[in-house]
């Protein structure tokens, strides 16, 4: 059918549809003179128009009830694409972590669901496109990134490489490690970050949960770049900063994070010089366990956190540096402050030529 | 790609993403619930509104990008449906029962839909705006008439045609 036949179709109907039942059949065949296939495109419509029995005259929301009903792979899955689900690891909001095999390498990996973040087809490209970025980082301290996909409905996955391990703090506690051997892990970490910062790769997520010791001392990262598809999916947290806190772990995030503004390699070397403190002290530079979240955040907006080295000294001997000498108590002070300071991004640097 | 056009594929992408997730909230908390796409639409637009995204878009305007995106979650839905029978990509283990032959009715019907008003934005754009804002939007008559510079009138009149005309092609497709 052409534009002109619709417009001539349309008329008819409307002028048929005006007058009583009886006289329709008589007015289209004086109107359409030969052209019988018009006569039977209208009849067609005025027979449509008197049932009104057609998808369009139902409700939307049965349609769309229908439709979605059971639209949803939970409870969860026993396979996907080549990988068999073992368990889930853990559990977060914004979506699931399983242990997988590689059916046809046999071959262990994590694989991370994100539960409640379906991408659009439009963005499905990108998406893509940012995965082969982070798949190409390569470093012994980041775990790998193997593939990154959507199922049909549009949920994107993950898969990476399987890392068992303690987190860096309760490795360091289990293991009482000498302030020696903490500085070494905090080196190893630094390199990561800097390695995946010189390709242009942002953590955004730095916390001792992400940074896995392994039984043979060594340390790995994970999740890099994870955390920038979470919140360009999470539309909320542009709104308020609050609700941005919920998907990052507030005692490790940048200020400018909590503020829910751009995000830079800043905030992880922010994030790393909490974690710095916490493996000189034992403790988070600010205690919040017992704030409601808009003190929590006024806190760490707007205080100074304590020198490292008198939180140690407050702390006791309990602490693995409360034994060292005055003046490397000094260069960590700075070390962890300056790192916690806005401008934070020289002091990363300084770390790598830092003395085994 | 034009600026504009990037900025409206972004809204579009948000908009979609958001219906998709409140869609399926509502089914997760609880299944007698009937999901209303005006009311998913508007709630969508209570939560986007603030976001400075959205602070050039009047709620008509977003109400239409809305429309669209319910479109695509719903015939998305529909072809994963279609796929799942096919035994499909994902090869997820899907409890069957009596409410999934009503479902794949309502989901070719779906599909069908989305292919007609296809060839309707080929004859008549104008037609297909309208019915697509109207069925997956919620938009009343005043609303469209608006939306589409033209009177209740001249919708009232465009609706009735188009709605025959679709249900007709339906009719031929199942």
């Amino acid at each position: 059918m052409d534009r002109s036949r619709w417009g001539r179709i349309q008329n008819l109907f409307h002028e048929a549809a005006s007058l009583p039942p009886a006289e329709q059949q008589a007015f289209l065949e004086s109107a359409c003179g030969e052209d019988q296939s018009l006569v039977a495109d209208v009849i067609a419509l005025l027979h449509e128009d008197a049932c009104a029995a057609s998808l369009l005259d139902q409700p939307l929301a049965e349609v769309a009830h229908k439709v979605l009903a059971q639209d949803s792979h939970w409870p969860p899955f026993h396979e996907l694409g080549p990988y068999q689900i073992r368990k889930v690891l853990g559990e977060g909001g914004m979506g699931v972590v399983y242990l997988a095999e590689r059916k046809d390498l046999g071959s262990l990996v994590a694989l991370k669901l994100l539960r409640d973040a379906w991408l659009s087809p439009a963005r499905r490209e990108r998406f893509s496109a940012e995965q082969r970025t982070l798949a190409q980082l390569n470093h012994r301290s980041i775990a790998r990134l193997y593939d990154a996909d959507i199922l049909s409905d549009g949920t994107p996955f993950f898969v990476m490489e399987y890392v068992e391990g303690l987190p860096l703090t309760d490795y360091c506690t289990q293991n009482k490690c000498s302030v020696e051997r903490r500085l070494q892990f905090f080196r190893q970490v630094c390199e990561a970050v800097q390695y995946a910062h010189s390709n242009a790769v942002i953590h955004r997520d730095l916390k001792p949960s992400n940074i896995l010791v392994r039984s043979d001392g060594t340390v790995r990262l994970l999740d890099f770049g994870i955390a920038k598809q979470i919140e360009s999916l999470d539309v909320s947290t542009q709104q308020t900063t609050m609700t941005g806190l919920r998907l990052m772990t507030p005692a490790y995030a940048a200020p400018e994070q909590i503020r829910g503004q751009r995000v830079g390699v800043q905030s992880d070397v922010y994030s790393l010089g909490v974690i710095l403190y916490e493996l000189l002290c034992d403790r988070l530079p600010f205690d919040l366990s017992n704030l409601a979240p808009t003190e929590a955040e006024t806190v760490l907006l707007e205080h100074e956190p304590p020198k490292p080295s008198a939180t140690a000294k407050r702390e006791g001997a309990t602490t693995a540096a409360a034994s060292l000498s005055r003046a490397l108590w000094a260069d960590l002070d700075v070390l962890c402050l300056t790192a916690m300071h806005k401008d934070s991004e020289r002091i990363l640097k300084r770390w790598i030529t830092w003395p085994r | 790609m034009l600026p504009e056009r990037r900025a409206l594929d972004e809204l579009f992408s948000v908009t979609y993403e958001e219906l998709r997730r409140l869609a399926s909230s509502v089914k997760r908390s609880d299944q007698s619930v009937t999901l209303t796409p005006t009311a998913l639409v508007n709630e969508a637009w209570l939560k986007l509104a603030n976001s400075p995204r959205f602070a050039s878009t009047s709620r008509l305007h977003f109400k239409r990008i809305a429309a669209r995106a319910m479109r695509q979650v719903l015939v998305e839905a529909a072809r994963r449906r279609n796929a799942e029978k096919r035994g499909g990509p994902d090869a997820v283990v899907v409890p069957i029962d009596d409410a999934r032959d009503g479902a794949a009715l309502a989901g070719k019907d779906l599909l069908a839909l989305d292919r007609a008003l296809d060839e309707l934005a080929r004859l008549e754009p104008r037609q297909a705006l309208m019915v697509e804002s109207r069925f997956f939007g919620g938009l009343d008559i005043i609303e469209t008439a608006e939306l589409l510079d033209v009177s209740e009138a001249t919708i009232l009149r465009d609706w009735r045609a188009a709605k025959a005309w679709l249900a007709h092609e339906l009719r031929q497709a199942s």
